[in-house]
């Protein structure tokens, strides 16, 4: 016999496969079904069934557990070896309660029995349940499959991570001597930033941050060549050439990916710093700032013809080099800030260096209290001298002196003489701020103490709250350096003079002589800032 | 609605940039942009006032159609940056390569 279809009066029914063998069951079941809203398809018999199921997909098929030939278990079980894409749910039918046909069925199976004669209402009840516990089934099953992928992508993410962090330097690299400490936050996808670390030939050392713009991983990728094109321009060519050669590699190269990028080298008492698109890399002295360079083209890969400018700016053992991607200021308003993002990561002038770790979780927590959130990869490099330098700020004249020579007493090595310290203290005070940084000729104006605290009241007065003095000494078994640096706005250069050679001559003070008599080589450097005196004895 | 509107103002076309142009909005920047530089004439205008936050992506873009605006023999304009977009735009020195305009005549019908 055929199958015969209806056609209920409404739109989307769930459908009814009913396969009985008797014309008067199937009729007064497909009248209980219609009425309680399914749409039924029939079969008279297990074959006709089948056949019919390669035409129509039911919600569930209603079963006469006996019939000729192939009965309703025997059904079940070729159902069920055939099934695709999804399990049609079966109820038997049966004229028989005994427990071993209830048996057979759900072995065959059957996702419910019921025996005839059949309640109206308890059939249009179970086959209602029975597709929603089905349709909830195989949702709870998408979910799973959308989760186990979700899972599947969130762990390749943190794989990429995990990759692009392994690819940073392990931090702090030490050259010479100063130090580079870093870390490059992710903004929560493999994203474009790294930074590197070079250490040339000639003692210098180079660092240098790549901001590729976009996300994941085709910026990752882009971040890494543009490394590699880094490193080789750098060893080949000076630094603006080689950010030149590079804008030119990313713009053939294509893709739609640009790179900001900044480069530092450190060599011989000063920065060079060649910046194309990051926020201003930062030059500190005791917590001031000396120094900005912001970008001096535009990022490369943007324009084949834009061109690049090195800047040099002096340093020394006080000086802490700043280098940040806007992932670090962007968050707070102002791209440029740097000064604003650093003191809101809390890190300050003579802090020993944090481990890359803390460092990251630092930046991590104040970046998730941002008002606009971490959207961006966030790089950080922090360049300085690579012992934590003792530092101490001396506000105010009149208690300068005592203070750093209160502060040099307790930080000075043991086999320093604390007379000569104080004396060869006093003296570098008072040149470095009468001849690096007032510019007054010690020929016309005796340089004693107290022209130093009449210079240092007059500069503080013109300065202002940002004007201070600061002291850094650093020392090892058998060397000295005192180094004096003025915060605030350097003298300018027309008004520098240059201090008395280190020799003693006729204008050396006391301090002076005294330690040429104590050392058996002295070096000092100078600039519009302060004056730096290496001591060193045999 | 698109999230670029285009207006036909004074013979440029204008497009109103939203609060946020970012990766996520840089697909519909890019196609009002071409579209714009496609169909009309005259200068195309991206109007940033309303702007407050860009990021590496859509300066990407904006480059992009500044090219094309070029390569078309027509200009690309940027309007009246706001402060921390204007940042942004000065760290990258695309201030120094994009023209930016600081006003804008009264508004036209849509052509």
């Amino acid at each position: 016999m055929s199958p015969t279809f209806s056609s209920p009066g409404f739109a989307a029914p769930d459908t009814v496969l009913l396969v009985d063998d008797t014309d008067t069951m199937r009729t007064l079941y497909r009248r209980i079904l219609e009425i309680g809203g399914f749409r039924v398809v029939d079969a008279a018999s297990a074959e006709d069934a089948l056949s019919l199921l390669s035409l129509e997909r039911p919600n569930l098929i209603l079963l006469d557990y006996m019939m000729p030939n192939m009965d309703g278990p025997a059904f079940a079980r070729r159902l069920r070896a055939r099934e695709e894409g999804g399990r049609i749910p079966v109820i038997f039918l049966s004229a028989s309660a005994s427990q071993e046909h209830m048996d057979q069925s759900f072995d065959a199976g059957g996702d419910d029995y019921i025996s005839k004669p059949v309640d109206p209402r308890v059939l249009v009840a179970r086959v209602k349940s029975t597709i929603a516990a089905t349709r909830e089934r195989a949702s709870r099953e998408r979910t799973n499959t959308v989760v186990a992928q979700r899972d599947h992508l969130t762990s390749e993410m943190l794989e990429g991570q995990r990759l692009q962090q392994a690819q940073l330097p392990a931090v702090p690299v030490r050259v010479g001597e100063w130090s580079v400490n870093g870390a490059v936050v992710p903004s929560g996808q493999v994203g474009g930033d790294l930074f590197d670390v070079i250490a040339g030939p000639d003692g210098s050392l180079t660092a240098f941050a790549v901001d590729v713009s976009g996300h994941g991983l085709a910026a990752a990728m882009v971040a890494g060549a543009t490394r590699s094109a880094l490193r080789l321009l750098l060893g080949e060519r000076p630094m603006a050439e080689a950010v030149v050669a590079l804008n030119q590699h990313l713009c053939e190269r294509g893709g739609g990916h640009y790179a900001c990028v900044a480069v530092l080298r450190i060599h011989g008492g000063e920065v060079t710093i060649v910046n194309a698109g990051l926020p201003p890399v930062c030059i500190l002295e005791g917590g001031q700032t000396v120094a900005r360079v912001s970008g001096a083209g535009t990022p490369p890969g943007l324009f084949p013809d834009a061109t690049y400018e090195e800047v040099r700016v002096p340093v020394g053992p006080l000086s802490r080099v700043i280098l940040m991607s806007d992932g670090l200021t962007e968050p707070f308003g102002r791209a440029d800030d740097v000064e604003g993002s650093l003191a809101r990561f809390g890190f300050r002038a003579g802090e020993a260096n944090p481990d890359a770790r803390a460092l990251s979780e630092r930046i991590a927590r104040v970046l998730a209290g941002a008002s606009e959130g971490p959207s961006d990869d966030a790089t950080l490099l922090i360049v300085e001298p690579s012992a934590a330098v003792p530092q101490c700020i001396l506000p105010g004249a009149l208690a300068s002196i005592d203070r750093a020579l209160e502060w040099a007493a307790k930080t000075a090595p043991g086999w320093v003489d604390r007379d000569r310290l104080e004396l060869g203290l006093s003296e570098v005070l008072t040149n470095a701020v009468i001849h690096g940084v007032m510019g007054i000729d010690s020929s016309s104006r005796k340089a004693s103490l107290d022209t130093y605290l009449d210079a240092i009241s007059v500069k503080e007065e013109a300065a202002g709250p940002e004007g201070a003095i600061a002291l850094a000494l650093q020392a090892d078994d058998a060397h000295l350096e005192l180094a004096v640096r003025w915060t605030g706005t350097p003298c300018p250069p027309e008004h520098r003079r240059t201090p008395a050679p280190p020799a003693p001559n006729a204008l050396s003070g006391r301090g002076m002589s005294l330690i040429f008599a104590s050392f058996d080589n002295i070096r000092w450097s100078h600039d519009g800032r302060g004056l730096s005196l290496g001591l060193r004895r045999a | 609605m698109s999230a670029f509107p285009v207006t036909r103002i004074q013979g440029a076309s204008v497009l109103e940039l939203p609060e946020r142009v970012s990766v996520s909005n840089t697909r519909e920047l890019l196609d009002a942009g071409l579209g714009a530089l496609a169909s009309g004439t005259g200068q195309v205008v991206l109007d940033l006032r309303g702007t407050q936050t860009i990021d590496s992506t859509a300066l990407g873009a904006i480059v992009q159609l500044s090219r094309n605006a070029t390569s078309k023999g027509r200009a690309l304009v940027l309007l009246a940056p706001r402060d921390g977009v204007r940042r942004v735009l000065a760290i990258t020195r695309l201030d120094q390569v994009l023209p930016i305009r600081s006003e804008l005549g009264v508004p036209g019908p849509v052509s």
